[in-house]
């Protein structure tokens, strides 16, 4: 094994009838790393883990698994990956136990490997009580548990993981971070899809910022909270209306147009946090009282806003 | 590859255990529906599965002899019909039509056993209920075989006593044949003592008689001998005497002759002599001249010869030719009257009775089944279920199997896994053509051991059609699976293919109930050659040869399907 990026998408493009799914998409995720593929639905996020799963081929570009190309050498490929699909990949009929001893054979364990580690990783999915329970008795979040353990069974040196926290409760969710920083420390190299802003922030070493099929930029979250310049922001609610121009004496803030204030009387972007105490008191001062407010620090959604103009949750 | 196939069916056999429902629809459900089926068509097929005294008959003995008592002793001894006695002809047709306690009321009218016993025909009185026709075509294919049993018995009987006469006349003929032969040898011996008795007498007679004729020729001769020399000197005499004047007149004729010349030489000098008076001389008289042909020198009178001859003659006559007895016939034998005992013509007592025209059913090995033979209605039930829960397995295990596991993502997840498409169908196709041919088995089983089916000359050769069947059957499921994008579309056209499949195939009822142009088309579905196999192994016992046929053509459709069901699944799925 080289010591190179684990994970290596080049120039990828797919195109399903008119519509393009990915257009150029490159990016690498190397060992130890958790790299984050945010973007909203339809961004084109399962189309690149698709194909970087092997499951669907590019109409060009490239992707490989460690040193070797799904395009020509996708058996040994495939052999180093674990996908964790968007929806659940399990035989519900099947005890999680004959789910990942099944998976692990096909993938070419031992039995006697499979069935081990197989109840290592339920135990480490905190299912090691429900090893003999068939899975369509498992809730949401046990499903999900035993989804990402199902890829992970035959050690891949690299994880994909498709939005693995949809419908989770807040405790299965905690569990899955932990199970993908345990892999990462392990030495997995990480893809991990994603719309959910926090997760992203919470987990990810880089982030891959994709939308309409194109990545818009990549990097730590904050360099791209850096890169898109976005600025902290207050929003003022207070029992007198505060009148444009209200702000002026307090240097580099700059107040907000109306249609942004989100139901506060006032919104304000800050130079610095440290500007808080000073926007409160004169808003204090004009308005009467204040009656709440709230301090948002820029973060991968005002980035992500910034440069594509639209949300992280919004439809295609 | 191997390997994932292997794992794959592992797989499969462990979803199979776990879904209840569908190992009921496999097994529980097939044998139920093919209990409810072969019970109830039983009666189609003449099936002996109607159980004991299901039909009732009225029944109303107005003869109460010999024929009405084996009728009613036939009827008693046929489990599936129990008897109910009428007191009357309107009490048999009440318990039938109105009473609806009976399927047919049957009338041995009076007279019937004489009628028959005498050689007459005689004829029952049935009554029926036109709903119950099923049930009354069985009744009556029944009697129609119980009156042809008893009509046989009588010409039978018949036969046998007119053999028995036969035999005891054909011996008083040869007895008297043979007194007229021994008489006829007798009157030959008399016969030929006669002609021999008959032949010394004649003998005797004509050596007696040529005696006496020798002698009275003898005596004639020697009378006739003596007249005849002096007849013979008389005319020596008179010739000599004769030729005497004979010689005399020859003389005379010889001068007269020499006188003629003369006179002609004078007559020439006369005239002459007369010169110019010559002419007036008259013409001599002519002399006649000797005929130029008498001869009288030469005539020799011969008496003598005449004589010769005539002695000659009659010694020819005197020679008595071989005398013919001509005997009068003795007495005719008294002649023996020519007994003509005719050869007595074989007696061919079919000829002299009429006899009974009847059939016997073999089947197609020859073999005798009977005069009335159906087959048990679960030989056809079985199979034909067996093949269409077989069909519908398969549309639940591969169809929708494949169809639950893209909507599991199981499929994406194998697939993204070193494992091919390929080997997940194939895997899942063996699984399942394995579990279709377990199926089979179990359900033939349950055939053998619930309903009593035939397995035929040689059961093993059923696994030939079953396994055939098997294949077609999973890789047909794998097309449907590939057209059909969704389970709720996969079921109803996957139930209306498979009920088409199995109707036109012949699996509910024999295909011979179908009109020709159905059964052509039949000929392209997968069930109609299973069902020839199951058919002519079970039903019709042929040789296990005889699903090999069959057998191939079902391998070859599921070969097909699966070329085409991977390349839809490819399409679809890959």
């Amino acid at each position: 094994m080289n010591s190179g990026p684990m994970i290596r998408a080049e120039g990828l493009r797919k195109r399903y009838g008119h519509r393009v799914a990915l257009d150029g998409v490159s990016f690498t995720v190397n060992a130890g790393e958790i790299v984050g593929l945010l973007g909203p639905n339809g961004a084109g996020k399962t189309t690149a883990l698709l194909i970087l799963s092997g499951v669907i081929a590019p109409d060009s570009g490239r992707a490989s698994i460690g040193s070797y190309d799904l395009a020509t050498a996708p058996r040994l490929a495939r052999q180093r990956l674990g996908l964790v699909p968007q929806s659940l990949a399990l035989y519900p009929t099947l005890t999680a136990l004959e789910n990942l001893v099944f998976f692990g054979r096909m993938e070419g364990m031992a039995s006697r490997d499979a069935l081990s580690h197989a109840r290592t990783l339920l135990e480490e999915v905190g299912l090691g009580d429900r090893a003999d329970d068939v899975v369509n008795e498992f809730s949401g979040g046990m499903m999900r548990r035993l989804n990402i353990a199902c890829a992970m069974v035959h050690f891949p040196a690299a994880l994909m993981l498709d939005e693995p926290t949809v419908g989770v409760d807040p405790q299965s969710r905690g569990r899955i971070f932990a199970i993908v920083e345990a892999a990462a420390q392990a030495g997995g190299a990480i893809l991990y899809s994603t719309h959910y802003m926090e997760e992203a922030e919470r987990l990810c070493n880089r982030i891959v910022l994709i939308d309409h099929g194109k990545i818009v930029a990549q990097g730590t979250d904050r360099e791209l909270i850096a890169l898109a310049g976005t600025e902290p922001r207050i929003e003022i609610l207070t029992k007198k209306a505060l009148l444009p121009g209200w702000s002026n004496g307090i240097a580099g803030v700059g107040e907000l147009p109306g249609d942004a204030l989100d139901g506060f009387a006032a919104a304000l972007t800050l130079r610095t946090l440290d500007q808080v105490p000073d926007v409160i008191r004169r808003a204090g001062e004009i308005g009467g009282e204040v009656v709440e407010f709230h301090v948002h620090r820029p973060n991968l959604q005002d980035a992500f806003l910034k440069l594509t103009g639209r949300a992280l949750r919004d439809t295609p | 590859m191997l390997r994932a196939v292997w794992l794959t069916i592992g797989k499969e056999f462990l979803l199979i255990r776990r879904d209840r429902i569908g190992l009921f629809m496999l097994l529980v459900a097939p044998i139920a529906v093919i209990a409810a089926a072969g019970f109830s068509l039983a009666k189609i097929f003449g099936g002996r599965t109607a159980p004991r005294g299901e039909y009732s008959v009225a029944i109303l003995d107005e003869d109460h002899g010999a024929v009405a008592r084996a009728i009613l002793d036939a009827i008693a001894h046929r489990p599936e019909l129990s008897l109910i006695h009428s007191s009357s002809r309107l009490d048999a047709q009440q318990t039938v039509r109105e009473r609806n306690l009976a399927v047919v009321g049957i009338v041995i009218p009076p007279g019937t056993t004489d009628a028959i016993g005498h050689g007459r025909g005689a004829q029952l009185i049935l009554y029926t209920d036109p709903v119950k026709y099923l049930q009354t075509t069985e009744i009556e294919l029944t009697l129609s075989e119980l009156c042809r049993k008893i009509s046989a018995g009588a010409a039978a009987e018949a036969r046998i006593q007119a053999a028995e006469q036969t035999r005891n006349l054909t011996r008083q003929i040869e007895q008297a044949r043979e007194s007229v032969a021994q008489a006829r040898a007798g009157a030959a011996r008399l016969a030929a003592a006669a002609a021999a008795s008959r032949a010394a007498l004649a003998a005797r007679i004509r050596a007696q008689f040529e005696a006496a004729l020798t002698n009275a020729r003898d005596k004639t001769k020697a009378a006739l001998d003596a007249e005849l020399n002096r007849i013979q000197r008389k005319i020596d005499a008179d010739a000599a005497a004769q030729q005497a004047k004979l010689n005399e007149l020859e003389d005379y004729l010889k001068r007269l002759d020499i006188a003629h010349a003369q006179f002609e030489t004078w007559f020439g000098q006369l005239k002459q002599l007369a010169g110019s008076h010559a002419a007036d001389i008259p013409p001599p008289p002519a002399i006649p001249t000797l005929p130029a042909d008498l001869d009288l020198g030469a005539i020799k009178l011969e008496a003598g010869a005449e004589i010769k001859d005539a002695r000659a003659r009659l010694e020819s006559a005197l020679t008595v030719a071989p005398i013919d007895l001509n005997l009068p016939e003795l007495p005719a034998m008294p002649k023996i009257p020519p007994v003509n005992i005719p050869v007595l013509p074989r007696i061919d007592s079919s000829r002299a009775i009429p006899g009974t025209l009847g059939y016997t059913e073999v089947d197609l090995a020859g073999r005798e089944i009977g005069a009335v033979a159906g087959f048990n209605a679960f030989d056809l039930q079985v199979p034909g279920f067996a093949v269409t829960f077989l069909l519908i397995g398969m549309l639940m295990g591969v169809s929708l199997a494949l169809i639950d596991e893209h909507d599991w993502g199981t499929l994406e997840r194998l697939r993204s896994a070193s494992a091919p498409l390929w080997t997940t169908l194939s895997g899942m196709l063996l699984a399942r053509f394995v579990v279709g041919f377990i199926q089979m088995a179990v359900l033939f089983a349950a055939g053998y051991a619930l309903f009593g089916i035939s397995l035929g000359r040689t059961p093993a050769a059923l696994m030939m059609p079953a396994a055939a069947i098997a294949f077609a059957g999973a890789a047909f499921g794998l097309v449907v699976a590939g057209v059909g994008r969704t389970r709720d579309a996969v079921l109803p056209v996957g139930a209306i293919v498979i009920m088409t499949m199995a109707a036109i195939g012949g699996c509910w009822w024999p295909i011979d109930f179908e009109p020709a142009w159905m059964q052509q088309l039949a000929l392209a579905l997968p069930t109609t050659w299973a069902m020839r196999a199951f058919n002519d192994l079970m039903i019709r016992n042929l040789a296990a040869s005889s699903a090999l046929v069959p057998a191939a053509v079902n391998f070859g459709f599921g070969i097909i399907y699966t070329v085409v069901g991977i390349a839809i699944a490819r399409r679809r799925f890959g």
